[in-house]
């Protein structure tokens, strides 16, 4: 019986002739996303559906499709779902939003299906207060994003970016679909690279009182600054550690340009590097073991990383000679940085050994990259004849789309950590 | 022609023709002249066809199942008045679309290939394929194994980049009209999302092109997706 079965497990590969083929990737599509958001109020339901779709949208991750090729009506599909009259129109997600208006607010019902897979992926109910409409549509978005993609979404977050009017610089806060603008701090005279705690109630900024650089915090409840490092020399770009204990930053006060960690409990500055090249622009791991930064030791400016308490210093980038503005990525795997490539700035990213570069844009001027939460997007400030801008880009390639308007010089974005 | 170069064997005297050959030569002109004044006729006496409009739109699979249900029902209904249902009223438009009108030449249709799959290939029976199959030399196998390759590829969308095991190898059974009988992960790429997006891929990408004959060829499949890193 054994050998019988040996046998036939020999002939096996001979009889079946099965044709083999090989698929490769050419890069990366968006999915299309039929969209039926169903509601009594026709208004509510514009915004909410015009919200999703965009959300949607930036992340380039999805393509919404226009509802008049859609075969069925959201009556009949909140009835049934033929996946077939999804298919048929291309439909690769399928998502459903049921609007009401309750006494405590506003009720949505979400259902995400495959049409291809005949499947129902997931399906969820989402409340907010009648002012909170956007929110609750960036939540709807977050649901689709994470059933399709397993991924986290990032609609709920926030962005700050330096507006900068002649001598002035304003400190602009924004939703990260642009909506919600609001000036939270005006007035600085020059106001560089800021960053969000971790509990996004703070910004660790960069400003100039007379001549002198210095570091202070932000609050965004209240607007108060309190300066934190105040020494001779330089004070610059400041980075909360991921648990909020610390801030990383550039101190020269020694006469050397180096790292240094604030401990913002004990009001205590600790040294972590201790060269004579310059060393600058430190940014933590995920983690909070690690910190990338920027180095001239050998010459160039190369991005180095090392631990949180100086140790075991190792080169990252090895190509080019120019590569800085590192920012280590949520997900911890990739340092977004800023080269050159082809005589021109380029935005890429590296894997944290130094292989595996990804170029992501180029132009005149590209600075201050900064993640999205979920480490998928990118933005990042580019100045073309004079006039700087925020950009944003997936973090995996595609096309760089403006989030300021032309008509003003927009630097420095920071994106909210969650 | 000038008479110096017609001095050969190819000349023809008009003094040598004899009356049977300009008998027989106005009759062969008369002939012709006969064969297109009959043709002419034969022409003008078919009624032209008239042009006729298909009107081609799409339907929801519900509405083609209910289209589907009420068409056998259809003669009768002239004799039952009591079942005039107002949903069956787009029959005539939509059925156009749907029904082939089998004695119109189309001639936009592409032409059949003897390779082309076939209603009828669904009664082929394997060993017979496979006899005929041998006649379809490995070029030709190649074309339609790069076509499928094609398709799948134009159709594989991965939304955004991910983190993944390993290559995911997919086992695909297809029908001889080249629809899907089944798909299978073999082997998972260990990230949900991109194991979905390989069964969308294959679904949106069918039904493939398959050679009629060599159908057993293409019965069990396994394809293997290389994801950018």
């Amino acid at each position: 019986m054994r050998r019988l079965l040996l046998v036939c497990c020999l002939l096996l590969p001979i009889l079946s002739h099965a044709a083999e083929f090989e698929i490769y990737q050419s890069g990366y599509k968006p999915l299309q996303l039929a969209l039926l958001v169903k509601s009594a109020s026709a208004n509510e339901q514009a915004l909410v559906a015009n919200v999703v779709r965009n959300d949607l949208d930036s992340s380039q991750s999805f393509k919404a499709m226009n509802p008049l090729s859609f075969l069925d009506t959201p009556e009949q599909t909140w009835a049934k779902v033929e996946y077939d009259d999804w298919r048929i129109i291309g439909a690769d997600t399928l998502a459903l939003v049921d609007l009401t208006d309750t006494a405590a607010g506003w009720h949505a019902e979400v259902q995400v299906h495959d049409p291809f897979r005949n499947k129902l992926l997931s399906t969820v109910r989402l409340d907010a207060p009648h002012d909170a409409i956007r929110q609750l549509a960036h939540s709807i978005s977050n649901h689709i994003y994470q059933s399709v993609l397993g991924i986290p979404g990032y609609f709920n977050s926030h962005v700050l970016y330096v507006r900068k009017h002649g001598e002035y610089s304003d400190l602009i806060y924004m939703d990260q679909d642009m909506a919600n603008q609001q000036v939270v701090g005006s007035n600085f005279t020059l106001l560089l690279s800021p960053d969000w705690s971790p509990d996004g109630q703070v910004v660790a900024l960069n400003t100039y009182v007379g001549n002198r650089p210095r570091l202070e915090f932000f609050n965004l409840r209240d607007g108060s600054r309190t300066a934190f490092g105040n020494f001779k020399g330089l004070n610059s770009t400041p980075e909360f550690s991921p648990d909020g204990r610390y801030v990383a930053a550039t101190l020269s006060y020694t006469g050397d340009i180096n790292i240094y960690i604030y401990d913002i409990k004990a009001d205590h500055w600790q040294r972590i590097t201790r060269d004579t090249a310059i060393d600058t622009t430190p940014t933590w791991s995920p983690d909070g073991k690690q910190i990338a930064f920027v180095s001239n030791r050998t010459g160039d400016p190369q991005i180095y990383r090392m631990n949180a308490d100086g140790s075991d210093v190792t080169r990252v980038t090895t190509i080019g000679n120019y590569n800085t503005s590192p920012v280590w990525s949520p997900l911890g795997d990739r340092i977004a940085f800023v080269t050159k490539k082809d005589w021109a700035y380029a935005l890429a990213t590296v894997r944290v050994d130094g292989s595996d570069i990804r170029y992501l844009a180029t132009g005149q001027q590209i600075e201050s990259p900064t993640w999205s939460p979920n480490g998928q997007m990118l933005m990042y400030a580019a100045g073309e004849s004079g006039i700087r801008r925020v950009y944003r880009i997936p973090a995996w390639g595609g096309t760089p789309e403006a989030v300021t308007p032309p008509n003003i010089d927009a630097s420095d974005p920071a994106w909210s950590r969650h | 022609m000038s008479p110096s170069h017609t001095a050969d064997n190819h000349y023809i005297d008009p003094a040598s023709l004899n009356r049977a050959d300009i008998v027989f030569a106005l009759l062969l002109h008369l002939l012709v002249i006969g064969i297109i004044a009959g043709l002419a006729y034969w022409q003008g006496r078919k009624a032209p066809e008239p042009l006729r409009r298909v009107e081609v739109m799409m339907i929801s699979a519900k509405e083609l199942a209910k289209l589907e249900r009420a068409r056998p029902t259809l003669p009768k209904a002239e004799t039952k008045p009591e079942l005039p249902k107002p949903e069956l009223k787009p029959e005539p438009k939509l059925s156009p679309a749907k029904t082939k009108p089998a004695e119109s030449f189309d001639p936009f249709a592409p032409v059949e290939s003897s390779t082309d799959v076939k209603e009828t290939a669904k009664t082929s029976r394997p060993d017979m394929a496979d006899i005929a199959g041998k006649q379809l030399s490995q070029q030709e196998m190649d074309r339609y194994i790069a076509m499928i390759e094609a398709a799948v590829q134009r159709n594989w969308k991965v939304p955004a980049s991910v983190e993944y095991k390993q290559d995911p190898l997919v086992e695909l059974q297809l029908q001889p009209d080249g629809s899907v009988a089944t798909i299978r992960i073999v082997e998972s790429s260990g990230n949900a999302a991109l194991d979905a997006s390989l069964i969308r891929a294959i679904q949106a990408a069918a039904p493939f092109t398959l050679p009629q004959q060599q159908f057993e060829a293409f019965r069990d499949n396994t394809m293997r997706f290389h994801p950018l890193h």
